[in-house]
């Protein structure tokens, strides 16, 4: 694809996240996602480190197994989502291709919420029933479906966005042979 | 489960005395002396009977005769009266009458099974944890006369007689001991009760590096993806 035909194109939209470096002093900017992923990225942060602190306040286990893989993965899932919040909401952004952002973000959201949804279904079956379990329970559940809606949101975005290349695609390629065709 | 035993086997006759009537307990195989509790007297003839079969007898003038099945089994004192039986059976255990001279009087002897050693279980409602002693099904021998003691840290072991005890999971002693008894023997068990609560171990918090290592490990991957695109 490295035709000299698209460069003026793909160059010249920069697309509206990387006109704003200046907002917030460069240092934050959150209007880079649209307010219903914010909203859910930003749940995904407080539910997962929610259910993690709660997970790190059971002293006891029976079973540690379910603990342990909770443990580990709520820690993973807070991480992860303060990694992608850091990466949307910092300069960081405008260093990277937008377009890699986004599929980096899919896996991850797709990935984190299957694997949280499994830790809290078998945290749920291994846990000794104390009150702060329970929470942590509770919370794994609300960060597993915040990070599935997110991958839903996604997804029917992309879907979208493929539709929309799609019927833009024989424009462009009918536009892009045109010169190519001529000198030869 | 730790066993323990502390076997003690009364040979000699362990007598209550109800008027006129006494009654001795045995144990099987083992050894046991009916008294017909007479001192001071002497005798000119003695006889002992099984219900109405003759055991032994004696005349002042003659050698003492022992009967069947207790031949070779008995020994008399013509001075007190005793009969001692020797290697005792189940079908020993019966009423026995005994003569002296124009005396009479009776002796009802019971004969135990050796006890097994006592099983000790344990089940978890809720907090509270129940001990139970239990002997086995086989042992059937006079269940009526067993008794059960329990022996722990805990103040509650003394002041049970059943044979159950009840615990809080949060009170609970290291270990218990539960001794069963009859007249002739007594047998015990003990019992570690941590082994009736669920172990619960003190978790670790490892995983925490691992995540960490796991997300430092995502990012360098990711920054990796998007310098070079991979």
């Amino acid at each position: 694809m490295e035709n000299g035909v698209y460069r003026p194109t793909t160059e010249a939209d920069p697309g509206p996240a990387r006109a704003a470096r200046s907002v917030l002093g460069g240092c934050v900017y959150p209007g880079r996602l649209p307010w219903p992923r914010r909203i859910l990225k930003s749940s995904q942060l407080l539910l997962s480190l929610l259910a993690f602190v709660c997970e790190e306040v059971v002293s006891q286990c029976t079973l540690c197994g379910g603990l342990y893989f909770f443990e580990f993965v709520s820690c993973c899932a807070f991480l992860l989502s303060l990694l992608i919040l850091i990466v949307y909401c910092t300069p960081i952004y405008d260093r990277i291709d937008a377009e890699k952002i986004r599929q980096s973000d899919f896996y991850i959201t797709v990935v984190t919420g299957v694997v949280f949804l499994l830790a809290s279904i078998i945290f749920t079956t291994t846990h000794d029933r104390t009150p702060t379990e329970t929470a942590a329970i509770v919370f794994g559940f609300g960060a597993s479906f915040m990070f599935l809606v997110d991958f839903i949101v996604m997804l029917f975005k992309k879907r979208q966005d493929d539709q929309l290349r799609k019927s833009e695609l024989p424009l462009r390629t009918e536009a892009a042979t045109e010169p190519l065709n001529a000198p030869r | 489960m730790t066993i323990s035993v502390t076997f003690c086997l009364f040979v000699s006759l362990l007598g209550v005395t109800h008027g006129v009537s006494i009654t001795a307990y045995g144990a099987v195989g083992k050894n046991v002396t009916l008294s017909p509790s007479l001192d001071g007297k002497a005798f000119r003839d003695i006889t002992w009977k099984k219900q109405k079969d003759k055991v032994v007898e004696w005349f002042g003038d003659s050698q003492e005769k022992d009967f069947p099945p207790f031949t070779g089994r008995v020994v008399l004192d013509r001075t007190s009266g005793n009969l001692t039986i020797f290697n005792l059976t189940a079908s020993d255990e019966d009423e026995y009458e005994v003569e002296l001279s124009d005396l009479r009087t009776t002796v009802s002897l019971l004969v135990f099974e050796l006890l097994p050693f006592p099983i000790l279980n344990c089940t978890l409602n809720e907090e509270i944890i129940r001990v139970q002693c239990v002997i086995p099904k086989h042992y059937t021998s006079h269940l009526g006369f067993i008794q059960y003691f329990w022996a722990c840290p805990s103040a509650q072991c003394n002041e049970t007689v059943g044979h159950e005890l009840h615990f809080n999971k949060s009170h609970l002693p290291k270990e218990v001991w539960c001794t069963v008894s009859n007249p002739v023997s007594n047998m015990s068990s003990s019992m570690a009760l941590e082994s009736c609560v669920p172990k619960e171990t003190f978790r670790k918090h490892w995983w925490i590096i691992a995540a960490f290592i796991a997300v430092a490990g995502v990012a360098i991957l990711l920054t990796y993806y998007f310098i070079t695109g991979l």
